[in-house]
């Protein structure tokens, strides 16, 4: 038999049994819809979980601290100290899927000077590698990215007008920089112009040291991140330039503890998030621990999963009813057809061709029954995103950030899958059927009148 | 004469009903030329349609063995049989067995269907063959609108469409009036002789045997007649007819006298 003649006549039977094919499709129509919202469900869970954590920070940041506390086997908490030195810092930039990787020290005992007169003291600055800079996500509101050897210095949005004389005292620090409606005043000193040097700076008056200068090739301002407190009220210089002040003040205020070359952070860029995963593994394995928000999306995906699982259960138990649905269409149908599949076995109707005409039919009903169950799901869909509240499902809404996400998400590789599985379940379901035609005796069926 | 184109090898036919058996055939040979219109004719329980059953390979049998163009259908599988019945054989069925939700010309392009033929040929094939069985007009009629003659004959379209070398039919005439069956009678020869088709014909009905060339008389299992019809040393039918009625009473008395004898002893 030609495959044509095979399908027309698969077709023709399932049109001449039109209510009851009907009322089978609607089953395998709620039974696919069915796992697709669960699943869609899943996914808007997992994704409203990563839109939070990301508001949170850089999934692919991973954080290396001097003292990090883990939790043990047994669940006590263990002090452990890193040891961070350059030497790590290269050893990671080798590691694959680094993309960069910068040790944080900050210092608050500094001194900025502009134009000689105006100051601003005691802010904290953080050093970082010039080439990490860009690698890590900032951005500059004005100036250009720095380059190896050069000293920078980039201010967070919230700081670079609170520069002020000195010789003049200050009573009331609020009017000073700000106006009454809390509006900053403008800066009095044009950074972008200004001739800038930082120093060491000790708040121990009864040493007198003399603090190097060091003066400022690029200045810039960073473009402040949502969320990001850093790009708000830190500012940002080339890591040796900070180092060497950390230094000098530990000469001036005598302090032996300071070891110079090692960090109290180091922060790793990974180039995505499973790169980040491995990352955090190969340095467990070298004994060093980590934080990175992907360790809380982990546990929290963790969380959620057991959620996944008793939805799309839900999901394919309904599949499983229509599966069962076809077989008993199928079933029933062959019983009505009998005495034809004996004649058209006698009039030489290969056991393969009717094997096949009963596959083509289930099939087919799974295939429409997907077809209009990706339908039903994306109704379902957009009725949900449109009425339902996306923190009321899922642990997302607990840490107090509210993200406007979907309910339901339905991507297009579940469109194709879903389309594709209930194909295969109606084949799956017509299967046994199928055989069962196939043994009906040619001469029974001529027999039963 | 050329090969036999069915041959029948000592076949023996035996059911369980319960712990009993019953012996339905018992030592059948025979042999059916090309083109012979050969009639199986007995009364009913005498196995005749056990044995058409068993010619066609839609049993298999106790013993012995089914020769059809010479390969020997008792020892095929289900699978060869239908590929088999596919190239070589054709039914006509007492109950028509046509598939109500098809119009006569889709009946009648099944066969042809299954064999994988294009739907140009299937169509104009089918459509020749329903003009030689008169039914021209009726070509998009569905078996429910159709009288039980009208719809044996588009049986018998659908037996012949494809050609075969061998046509079975099991009481083709079994539902219908007298008249209608001398229509089909004639019609079915018609078709076979003039393609030289070998058709073998399973019925109760001396009339029907009239039209044979060739009689095979089954009582209680067993042939215990082969008559070769001359048609040219009887005038009529009704000559023929009589004749067949002489051959069967001697044959029974025979038995019956063979059986008495037996039980004496």
């Amino acid at each position: 038999m030609k495959i044509k003649d095979i399908f027309s006549m698969a077709l023709g039977n399932l049109m001449r049994r039109k209510l009851r094919t009907f009322l089978t499709v609607i089953g395998v129509i709620v039974g696919a819809a069915a796992i697709i919202v669960m699943i869609s469900l899943g996914i808007a869970m997992n994704k409203s979980l990563d839109d939070t954590i990301s508001e949170m920070g850089d999934l692919t940041i991973i954080e290396l601290n001097t003292y990090a506390y883990t939790i043990d086997d047994n669940g006590n908490y263990q002090d452990k100290r890193n040891l961070l030195n350059d030497e790590l810092v290269e050893k990671i930039k080798k590691l694959d899927g680094v993309v960069a990787v910068s040790p944080f020290v900050s210092v608050y005992e500094n001194k900025i000077v502009a134009n000689r007169t105006y100051e601003l003291q005691g802010q904290e600055i953080y050093g970082i590698d010039a080439e990490a800079f860009e690698q890590f996500g900032y951005e500059l509101e004005y100036g250009d990215f720095p380059k190896k050897g050069e000293t920078f210095l980039f201010f967070g949005t919230d700081t670079y007008y609170r520069f002020r004389n000195p010789d003049k005292p200050v009573y009331d620090y609020f009017k000073e920089f700000y106006n009454t409606d809390g509006t900053p005043k403008p800066p009095k000193v044009d950074i972008k112009k200004a001739k800038i040097y930082i120093s060491g700076f000790s708040w121990n008056d009864e040493r007198k040291y003399e603090f190097k200068k060091y003066n400022v090739q690029k200045v810039g301002i960073l473009k402040q991140k949502e969320n990001d407190w850093m790009t708000q009220y830190s500012i940002f210089a080339d890591i040796e330039t900070v180092n060497k002040i950390l230094s000098e003040n530990a000469k001036a205020n005598n302090n032996r503890d300071f070891k110079p070359g090692e960090y109290n952070t180091v922060k790793i860029k990974a180039a995505d998030i499973n790169s980040a995963e491995k990352i955090q593994n190969t340095l467990k394995e070298m004994g060093i621990t980590t934080y990175g928000l992907s360790d809380m999306r982990e546990s929290m995906q963790k969380q959620q999963g057991t959620l996944q699982m008793i939805l799309g259960g839900i999901g394919a138990m309904s599949l499983i009813v229509a599966a069962i649905g076809i077989a008993n269409t199928m079933v029933m149908s062959i019983y009505e057809r009998t005495k034809e599949i004996g004649v058209m076995k006698v009039l030489g109707c290969k056991l393969s061709n009717i094997k096949s005409m009963f596959l083509i039919e289930s099939s087919v009903i799974g295939f429409i029954g997907g077809i209009f169950g990706v339908a039903l799901s994306y109704v379902a869909s957009f009725l949900m995103n449109k009425f339902m509240n996306a923190s009321s499902l899922g642990s997302a809404g607990n840490f107090g950030i509210v993200t406007e996400s979907a309910v339901s998400i339905i991507p297009w590789w579940l469109v194709l899958l879903s389309v594709v599985f209930s194909t295969v379940v109606g084949l799956i379901s017509g299967y046994l059927p199928s055989c069962r035609a196939t043994r009906i005796s040619a001469l029974e069926a001529i027999k039963s009148e | 004469m050329s090969e036999p184109i069915i041959k029948v090898d000592n076949l023996r036919k035996v059911y369980k009903l319960g712990t009993q058996k019953v012996v339905a055939l018992d030592n059948i040979n025979l042999e059916i030329y090309p083109g012979e219109i050969c009639c199986i004719l007995g009364t009913s329980g005498s196995g005749k349609s056990t044995l058409l059953n068993m010619l066609a390979g839609l049993e298999k049998p106790s013993r012995g063995n089914v020769f059809i163009n010479n390969s020997s259908i008792s020892q095929m599988s289900e699978k060869e049989l239908v590929d088999f019945r596919q190239k070589y054989l054709g039914f006509v069925f007492q109950s028509y067995n046509l598939i109500n939700s098809m119009t006569a010309l889709e009946n009648v392009t099944l066969p042809l269907v299954f064999k994988g033929k294009n739907k140009n040929f299937r169509v104009k094939a089918a459509k020749n063959i329903l003009k030689t069985v008169g039914l021209s007009s009726h070509l998009n009629h569905k078996p429910s609108q159709m009288s039980g003659g009208q719809q044996q004959r588009v049986g018998i379209a659908r037996a012949f469409v494809s050609n075969p070398s061998v046509v079975f039919a099991d009481e083709p005439t079994g539902n219908l009036d007298s008249k209608t069956t001398d229509e089909i009678m004639k019609i079915m020869l018609d078709v076979a002789q003039s393609f030289g088709q070998t058709l073998v014909i399973v019925t109760h009905d001396r009339d029907i045997a009239s039209y044979a060339n060739r009689i095979f008389y089954l009582f209680d299992g067993r042939i215990c007649y082969d008559l070769h019809v001359n048609k040219e040393l009887y005038g009529n039918r009704e000559d023929l007819l009589h004749h067949i009625q002489e051959i069967f009473d001697t044959e029974k008395q025979k038995i019956s006298q063979s059986k008495e004898n037996s039980e004496v002893e």
